[in-house]
Formats: C-alpha cells, structure tokens, sequence
C-alpha cells in the first residue's frame, strides 16, 4: 500500500465495492432539495461509488477513546459590542423579489 | 524588452513588488493611477488568453487610484499598500461589486457591505482591480469547474492553473495584478500557487477573519495571499491578520511583525520531514527531486533537517472530503432563491428551491452536497463524519507529537506541475487525490506556504512548468514559516521565473 492510503488499483481490485442506486441518488438529492433528472442521477450515482469506496478506509483507523471533537487551542470571548448595524434597505438590496420591505416567498403551506 | 506602460519597478526591472509600488507611491515617485494604468494595460493584453478575471471592477479601480494620489497631493499620510493594485478571489464580499462566488446561483448579487479582507486591503491604500476567476463555491483543483471561461495557466494555456483561487494565481504569474487574494480549505491557494509558480500563504485557522468570505467548510476555510514573493505575502498578511468583531472564530492574539520576520534567516530551525509521504506513488520523480534541492537550500540556509512520523496522514484526504463536503452541505442550504442572487419562479416554495438549486449549482457542488448529505444522514452519520472528526483529531495529535520535534515541516505542494484542461474533469476522485499534500494543514488549522522550486524540464509532452514546495508551521507559527521561506527564497531564482505566455503578449 502506498504511503498515503490505498491505491487505484488497490480500490479497483477491492471485492467490496460501495453501490449507489439511482433511486438512492434521488433520495439524497431530495434531502439535499436538489431535482436531478435521471440521467444526471445516474452520472453522479456511478461516480459516488468509487468515491464512497475510497472513503471507507476511514471505518478501519482505530479511534476507540479519540474525541470527536478538540478542546479550542486558544478560547477566546465569542461576545462583542452591541452596535447599529445597516438599515432594512441595504441588506434587502440582494433580495431577488421584495413587496412593502419584505421578502416575496412563494407558498408554503397546502391548501 | 519592457514596453512603455509595462509595469516597472525602480530599478528598471519589470514585474514590481507590490512593496516597491507601495513605497514609490508613498514618496511620489509613482502616482497610483499611472500604476493602474500599467497593470490595466497588461491585463487587457493577457486576458483574452488567461480568464484569470471574472469581473474587472475598472470605475471603482480608478476612483480608489485618484483618491489615493489626491491623498498623497493633501499630504495625508498614505498606508502600507498605497496604490498597490491588488485581486479578489469572487468568494470576498465586495461593497457595490457583484459577488458569484464563481457561481450562476448568486449571479447578480451586488453585496450591500465589505467583508473584512476587501475592508482592511482598502484602508491600506490597496486598489482593487476586480474579481478573479475561481472553481464554483471554491470547490476544485483546476478552476474549470465553473459555468464561466475557464481560467488558463500562463505558463501553458493547455494546462489548468490549479485551483480553486486559479485565477488569484494566474493573475499574479500573468502580471495583471501585483497581488491577490485566496481562499485555502484544502490548499486552494498553496496548490494553484505551485502551478503557477507565485507565493501563496494560508495563515493559521483563525489568524484572518472569515467575515465577508462565501463560507464553504467553516472549520477549514481560511483567506490568504498570493504574491510574486515570500514579503509581499508578509506585507499583505499583517494588513489581514487580527481579530475581527465579525468573525468569533478569528484568533485574539497579537500580530507580529511578519515583515521583520522573514529578515529572521532559517540558522537553527528544525524542519521535519515525513519521509513516507515522498513514496506517494501520484508524486512524479522531478517534483521530489525538486523538493530534495530544496531540503538543501534550507540545510544551506543553517536548517537542521529531522525525519518525522505522521501515522495517520495516510488518511487525510478522506477525512478531509467527509468533513468538508458535509460542512458544504450544511452552508450551501442558504442558497435557495429566497434572500441572494438567482430565484427560479415556481408556483410552490419547494419546487422554488429544487428548480433553483437545480438551475444555479454546477454539476461538482451538486456532486459535494449530494456527498454531504450521504455521510450526514443519520444511517451513516457515525461511520462516516463522526468517524472523520476522530480521525481529524488524531491527525492534530500526530501534528503536535511532530512540532515537538520541530519547527516547521516541509513537503512538495502537489505531487506534480499542472495537468491538461480537461484530464481530470470525469474523474473526481483522481482531483480529490491530488490534494494529498496539503489538506493536513487545513485539518490542523496549521500555518502553510507554497513557495516556487524550479521548473519540470520541457518534453515533447508538455512545456516547462513550475513547481513548487511547502512549509507549514504550528497554528500561529506564521514568523517561522516566513522566515525560512523567505531564506529559501533568497538563496534562489525560481520567484524571479516568468512565464513565456504572459512575456510574448507582453
């Protein structure tokens, strides 16, 4: 193996290879609230596989104890002054549909 | 032979410092709108070939240059980056300057403030030219990634310039700014930096504040400079670096005088060596023979070199793509046609977002969310980001028991010079894996520099192309860093390399 994780060709000659249907591409890009048309789903499902194949050598480090997470190096006070920041107009200025200084949203809720 | 409007430095030589225009402003030798006119000059000229600008912000340009000079005229005092022409990777937020983010979904967003980094470059007398070219959310290594022209390497406009901040480095390499700015999540400045051959800094997490920086991993972005050497990347990076109300993850701790530092020389400095890393079987043969000349113009320099263990850096580049894609998830979610940029009108809020988020992200930012959202979901949360994060952890241990031996680290930047346009585009995982060298450096929020090596030796393949080398340094170990990459530099030519496209348009 080479020094820096597993070679193509370790990952080619692998037997457990990660598949990705289409049907689970199409549910992940609907948590993701993206609308792919089956061919672009197909595209991206051949393509994950080698990539979630690649990624599973994480599962064999040993990380029994290891936190998920690391103490700050340096806390410092997330807190500053209070101060008068823009008016309603500038940030609204970026909205892409405004009515009466707010913003337009389509509906949301069913009939 | 320099043309009249090439940029020129005191001494005649082409390809000024951004100290030198700085001082010569300062003293009025130069006027900062004939300097402008020199670096517009220049891009207009290289340009056409390079796409290394994705708007050229030439109005704002000129009145920050005439402000500049009239200050100088009232006699007020003038900044550290007095008329220094200087780029913006599209990821900075700039007041009145559209900001894309390389990306159809925020087209025609005009941010209604400055971000941090476009704020402090501008009290500093710095002139922004405009905004550069950059992979889309600054996801990618070759800048191609994008619904916009793709950025070309000056030194081969048949080879990518790297990425994502390749048009911040090609714009410096081409000589169409004096400087720019980067963002690094996994070595978006470093890398591109190595195949253009310029300097490119990524400061510790924290030491330069995220505000006003389209955010793609919160925990491992961080904004940076490319420079045409290693005290321009000081020079900028004290104007950067300091706490920032705005960003609560920005370091509260002093600034330092980098620019003295890099005076400081390399005698006595330990630099450690992860000799495994260098049996990468991706690393090509002059790329390490490159670094091996390095090694000794660092020992030269009165460094000490020691061999080093990083047990777990083998998987870096895994842990780096679940963090960095769930995190990009997680941010990229604001982009849903509602409060920014592009909506695409439909009659309910849900198919809003689908046909917008369809419509405005690229096929690689759909590829990461959809990866993102894969090892967030609860059925693969724990195996796959709660089993990165313990592994990130581990590799910050690895990190500290390394710096308790030395004082800096060296490695290649990539383990090759730039690749073809269109080499890597169907094959993810082949770009994934050329960041090998560089991610660790952002999961330890560690300090890091690319800085130029030498040139590949030209073949009937491809022509010669920059290389280059990388320092990193503990979290906040900046004066180190730059001390011994200003020492390498100054016992070499390599910065001085221009690149053969960027002299025959000039």
């Amino acid at each position: 193996m080479a020094a820096l994780g597993p070679s193509r060709a370790v990952l080619a000659s692998a037997t457990v290879m990660t598949a990705v249907s289409l049907a689970e591409c199409h549910e992940l890009a609907t948590l993701a609230r993206l609308s792919l048309d089956d061919a672009e789903a197909e595209r991206f499902a051949a393509q994950l596989g080698p990539i979630l194949d690649y990624l599973e050598q994480l599962r064999a480090v040993d990380t029994e104890g290891v936190p998920e997470h690391l103490p700050p190096s340096r806390p410092g006070s997330a807190l500053r002054d209070d101060q008068p920041g823009p008016t309603l107009a500038e940030p609204l200025r970026g909205v892409p549909a405004v009515r009466d200084d707010q913003v337009v949203v389509p509906k949301f809720k069913e009939d | 032979m320099a043309q009249r409007g090439d940029p020129q430095d005191d001494a005649g030589a082409r390809w000024p410092t951004a100290r030198a225009i700085a001082a010569g402003v300062r003293d009025g030798s130069r006027r900062a709108t004939e300097v402008l006119q020199a670096f517009e000059a220049r891009a207009d000229a290289t340009e056409p070939a390079i796409h290394a600008y994705l708007l050229r912000a030439r109005d704002q340009a000129r009145a920050a240059a005439e402000a500049i000079d009239a200050a100088r005229e009232a006699g007020r005092p003038l900044g550290p980056l007095a008329g220094v022409p200087i780029g913006l990777k599209d990821i900075f937020v700039t007041e009145g300057i559209e900001t894309r983010c390389g990306s159809r979904i925020l087209e025609g967003w005009v941010p209604p403030y400055a971000g941090t980094h476009a704020r402090r470059l501008a009290e500093a007398g710095a002139v922004i030219t405009g905004k550069l070219a950059m992979d889309e959310f600054a996801m990618g290594s070759s800048s191609q990634s994008t619904p916009y022209p793709a950025v070309r390497n000056p030194w081969s406009p048949e080879h990518v310039p790297g990425g994502s901040s390749g048009g911040s480095a090609a714009a410096v390499a081409a000589g169409s700014c004096a400087a720019a700015l980067g963002s690094d999540t996994g070595g978006s400045i470093r890398q591109p930096a190595s195949l253009c051959g310029v300097v490119g800094l990524k400061p510790s997490y924290g030491r330069v504040s995220r505000h006003g920086m389209i955010a793609f991993a919160s925990s491992l972005d961080q904004a940076g400079p490319l420079t045409r050497d290693v005290r321009d990347a000081a020079v900028l990076l004290q104007v950067l670096a300091g706490p920032d109300p705005h960003d609560a993850t920005c370091l509260d701790a002093p600034v330092p005088d980098y620019l003295a530092a890099c005076e400081r020389g390399a005698q006595g400095l330990r630099v450690g060596v992860h000799r495994a890393a260098l049996d990468h079987e991706a690393l090509e043969p002059e790329v390490r023979e490159a670094f091996e000349r390095s090694l000794a113009v660092l020992a030269d320099a009165g460094a000490t070199l020691v061999d080093v263990e990083l047990p777990h850096a083998e998987h870096a580049v895994a842990t780096y793509y679940v963090l960095c894609t769930a995190e990009a998830a997680s941010n990229l979610a604001r982009y849903d046609g509602i409060r920014y940029g592009h909506r695409e009108a439909r009659p309910s809020l849900r198919q809003t977002y689908e046909a917008t988020r369809e419509r405005g992200f690229g096929a690689e930012v759909k590829r990461r969310v959809l990866l993102g959202t894969f090892v967030l979901r609860k059925e693969s949360y724990a195996a796959y980001y709660g089993q990165a994060q313990k592994v990130r952890s581990l590799i910050v241990r690895d990190y500290a028991q390394a710096f308790a031996r030395c004082d800096l680290l060296a490695s290649p930047t990539a383990p090759g010079p730039a690749f073809r346009r269109g080499e890597r585009d169907e094959d993810p995982l082949a770009m994934y894996l050329s960041d090998v060298f560089t991610v660790g450096a952002n999961l330890a929020g560690l300090a890091a520099i690319s800085i130029p090596a030498g040139l590949s030796h030209a073949t009937a393949e491809r022509p010669a192309l920059p290389i280059g080398v990388q320092l990193s340094a503990p979290v906040l170990g900046e004066p180190t860093l730059l001390a011994a990459a200003a020492a390498h530099e100054d016992r070499s030519e390599h910065h001085r390399r221009r690149p053969p496209t960027a002299e025959a348009i000039a």
